[in-house]
């Protein structure tokens, strides 16, 4: 199945590295562009209930995970106050 | 540059809906003025609302009446809605007797007359923003301020702490200053106080602006109202030709999920910003954009939206400016999720193009929406307001206390993640997008409408990282001045002419018209430093001179007697950007000092330059016009720049008989005077040495005898006395340093015999003559 993840609010210049099934499905620096609200989307393939890890700095300061699910397969997530915070959306975000 | 739009379809003029408002009398959030209970009471004074017939604006002139107006008792007092711009107007100086220099026998030296109209300067502008009524008045006077010499700027923001309104339009506004940017020395008080009143008939005639406290004299600046908004601003809406029917317009009333106070009306993008305090010029090139230029995905990237910006919007240039493009297209490369952007944050000037993405998540209204078709209307009327108000600098209401990385609010601000305006998500609040709608009234909040309005317009104006005027020249007697100082400029010679390759030379005279002896440094007009000299050849813009050079003494300050004068001497053609006079035509020049806080400015002159006599002179213009000839005549020779003194010698020898001749040959030979010092970088920065070149005080010497004296008046005409008579005396120093006394008292006595000649002031000469004595 298809989810996307949708890097948001709260990163600047930051290592960002996405683990599914164990492995680094995506690595790279992520900035939050102010005018959307929105640093990257990365589309992933998971299989229902496969663990999507993910993970901000180097050294690593945060990390959080989530379950693939195919009723709601868009995951923001958002660093606030230097933890990640994932959420499963049913709703394609939108950004403006 | 803007360039002329170009698309398959041409560019057009598309119909969009009109706006369908309420008068403003009858919107809940307008203020029409302020009414009080009884005439010339300023007690119990109260806001009044939409009801009143009162006029919304002040006229821009008092209306004459036939006689006193029947009134009941009591009578109503009233005031008009002030809010708007207003402008600093001096008020007109008392005429004086100009000081003219009498005449002399012999040589008279007299400005010749300017013919034609004097073009304006504005040294000092005042724009004061008052924002207490009208619609969604937000209880701010903002002032800025800025004064070209010496350049000083300032904004400040006050908060209104009472509004009186004590007799029929006549209004007393008081606030407090509580915000600060630029210069503080610029606004020193802490109160600002706003008077419109009425001076004959029934309307305001007399604004005026107050500024008090802080320890500091009171200030008071008459002002001139300008505009019942506080910018002007145009939009320019260009669409792609896949983006569909686009949304510019929208009924509050479609969609039942709305306040049950809201208006009904139909809002368009104008009508939106007006409200917010802009006057809007919508732009008629409207342009459909061929979708080839989305490139073969059909999707726009951000590089792809400038480069149409660049291509279709009429008004895109590389300088801030009160204008925005606004592109509809279908869709981004990032795909359905993104609705909008303001896509312009590359290259040197930003927020000046922004895009609604019409094939995007914004069209999908939730299901079971009882209005689906209202829904998405809506949807794309709120996006294409919120990109605009980015434009505007507006950060998303749950950014807007970010700092750091992330980029500096213009104070401090708290986020609003429940905020109901157009820079929120209405998907974000808490209960979602149906809550967002269900009390939002279609406007921003009132932090955003305060930045809006009164912050630094830097902040706000696109593609604005300063804020920047226009000037043009302005008639000294505009500006209020004691009348203690007399500036002239002039060419010290009969003639305004100017030779093509001449260099334009101009003595500046500073007169004490005081009446009373003062005290004033004698080299204020010759540092450099405390003058400004401002340029304009006829047709172009007017540029100011920087000097090449500036001196740093120490400051020391003797007797300037009443009617005596000190001067200065300056080559305007050459600046630190090279030269500025390189043309044949017409310029205007005019110079101002700052006297310790009073601006003194000169006359206008009004010089002609003429074309090349012939072709050599033309041949050498590319040349000669250069920054590095400049440089050799600024600084009397630079041996480092020989293809520069090459350059001086082909004139000297092509064009013998032209005026830049005695400037070359003084410029060529000055530096051989003395050992001339060099830093000798041959061997590597590392190993720079300093070496001398050995003078050739006799070569020298003859040719700068050939260059001063051959032709005296012809020479010192067009170098200037200041400058013509110094290098004479730097030539008989030169001369007398090497034992070649003989020739060193010749030309002193040259000097002298043509100082008299000239009608020099009787003490240089004495002073000449007494230098002379000592080595007789």
């Amino acid at each position: 199945m298809r989810i996307e993840i949708h890097l948001q609010e709260g990163f600047s210049d930051l290592p960002v590295t996405i683990e599914a099934g164990g492995a680094v499905v995506a690595d790279f620096i992520a900035t939050t562009r102010l005018m959307t609200g929105l640093a990257k989307i990365v589309p992933l393939d998971l299989r229902r209930g496969e663990e999507v890890k993910v993970s901000a700095g180097k050294p690593v300061a945060s990390t959080a995970t989530a379950k693939a699910d195919a009723a709601k397969p868009f995951v923001t997530v958002n660093l606030v106050d230097g933890k990640l915070h994932l959420a499963l959306e049913e709703r394609q975000p939108g950004y403006l | 540059m803007a360039k002329t739009p170009k698309s398959s379809g041409g560019t057009s003029f598309e119909e969009r809906p009109e706006a369908v408002t309420l008068p403003d009398e009858e919107h809940p959030d307008y203020v029409a003025g302020q009414i009080a209970d009884g005439e010339g009471s300023d007690a119990g004074t109260s806001e009044f609302g939409f009801d009143a017939n009162i006029s919304p604006s002040p006229a821009p002139g008092p209306l004459p009446l036939p006689g006193p107006l029947p009134r009941p008792f009591p009578f109503p007092t009233f005031c008009s809605p002030v809010s708007g711009r207003y402008r600093y107007v001096p008020l007109p100086k008392q005429p004086s007797v100009p000081t003219i220099p009498a005449p002399v026998p012999g040589r008279p030296i007299i400005p010749r007359p300017v013919p034609g109209p004097i073009i304006p300067i504005n040294l000092l502008s005042i724009t004061v923003r008052v924002d207490v009524d009208r619609f969604l008045p937000q209880n701010r006077i903002s002032i800025e301020w800025h004064k070209r010499f010496p350049n000083q700027r300032a904004h400040v923001i006050a908060e209104v702490r009472s509004d009186s309104c004590t007799g029929i339009n006549n209004r007393v506004i008081v606030a407090d200053i509580v915000y600060r940017d630029g210069d503080p020395a610029a606004i020193p008080g802490t109160t600002v106080t706003f008077r419109a009143r009425r001076t004959t008939g029934l309307f305001y005639g007399a604004y005026t602006l107050e500024i008090t406290g802080g320890g500091t004299a009171k200030q008071t600046f008459n002002l001139s109202f300008q505009s019942e908004k506080f910018d002007n601003v145009e939009f320019e809406v260009d669409r792609v030709s896949n983006a569909g029917t686009i949304v510019t317009a929208y009924n509050t009333g479609d969609h039942p999920n709305r306040p049950a106070t809201l208006p009904v009306e139909t809002l368009s993008l104008e009508t939106v910003y007006e409200r917010a305090g802009f006057d809007v010029r919508m732009s008629p090139n409207t342009t459909v954009i061929p979708t080839a230029d989305a490139g073969a995905d059909g999707t726009w990237s951000d590089t792809e939206m400038h480069n149409a910006m660049v291509t279709y919007w009429s008004r895109f240039a590389d300088k801030p400016q009160w204008a925005l493009w606004v592109l509809y297209a279908a869709r981004h490369d990032q795909g359905r999720s993104l609705g909008g952007v303001m896509f312009d944050d590359i290259g040197q000037n930003h927020r000046q193009g922004t895009a609604i993405f019409t094939d995007s998540f914004i069209k999908d209204a939730p299901v079971g929406d009882p209005n689906a078709a209202g829904w998405r209307q809506r949807m794309e009327f709120w996006t294409a307001i919120h990109e605009m108000g980015h434009a505007f600098n507006l950060a998303h209401a749950w950014q807007k206390a970010l700092s750091g990385s992330f980029g500096h609010p213009w104070i401090p601000l708290p986020n609003e993640p429940e905020s109901r305006s157009f820079m929120n998500y209405p998907f974000r609040v808490t209960g979602g997008e149906s809550t967002f709608f269900s009390d939002f009234r279609f406007r921003f909040t009132d932090d955003e409408l305060v930045f809006m309005r009164h912050a630094p317009r830097r902040f706000v104006q696109m593609g604005n990282s300063d804020w920047f005027f226009n000037h043009g020249f302005e008639a000294p007697d505009a500006l209020s001045q004691t009348g203690d100082w007399t500036l002239q400029i002039r060419p010290n010679r009969d003639s305004n002419m100017f030779r093509f390759l001449e260099p334009v030379t101009m003595e500046l005279k500073l007169t004490n018209t005081s009446g009373t002896a003062v005290q004033g440094d004698p080299d204020l007009l010759q540092d450099g430093r405390h003058i400004s000299v401002y340029l304009q050849r006829e047709g172009c813009e007017t540029r100011r001179w920087m000097p090449m050079m500036t001196r740093c003494h120490e400051e020391h300050s003797e007797k300037i007697d009443a009617g005596e004068a000190i001067f200065g001497s300056h080559m305007i053609s050459t600046a630190t950007d090279g030269f500025i006079i390189d043309e044949p035509g017409f310029y205007k020049v005019q110079a101002a000092v700052d006297m310790g806080g009073e601006i003194v400015i000169s006359n206008v002159l009004r010089l002609y330059v003429g074309s090349p006599a012939d072709n050599k002179e033309a041949a050498l213009a590319p040349e000669f016009f250069t920054e590095n000839v400049a440089r050799v005549l600024a600084f009397n020779g630079a041996p480092a720049l020989a293809p520069a003194e090459d350059v001086l010698r082909e004139v000297i020898a092509q064009c013998p008989d032209n005026p830049a001749v005695p400037h070359a040959k003084v410029a060529l030979s000055a530096p051989q005077l003395r050992d001339f010092k060099v830093l000798d970088l041959e061997a590597g920065r590392e190993s720079m040495k300093l070496t001398s070149i050995s003078n050739k005080v006799s070569k020298a010497a003859a040719a700068q005898t050939d260059a001063l004296l051959s032709k005296p008046d012809a020479a010192a005409d067009t170098i200037g006395h200041i400058a013509y008579f110094g290098q004479l005396r730097s030539l008989a120093e030169a001369l007398e340093e090497h034992g070649a006394e003989d020739k060193a008292v010749k030309v002193m006595k040259e000097s002298i015999k043509m100082m008299k000649h000239r009608n020099i002031l009787q003490t240089v000469i004495d002073n000449a003559e007494r230098r002379l004595k000592r080595r007789s």
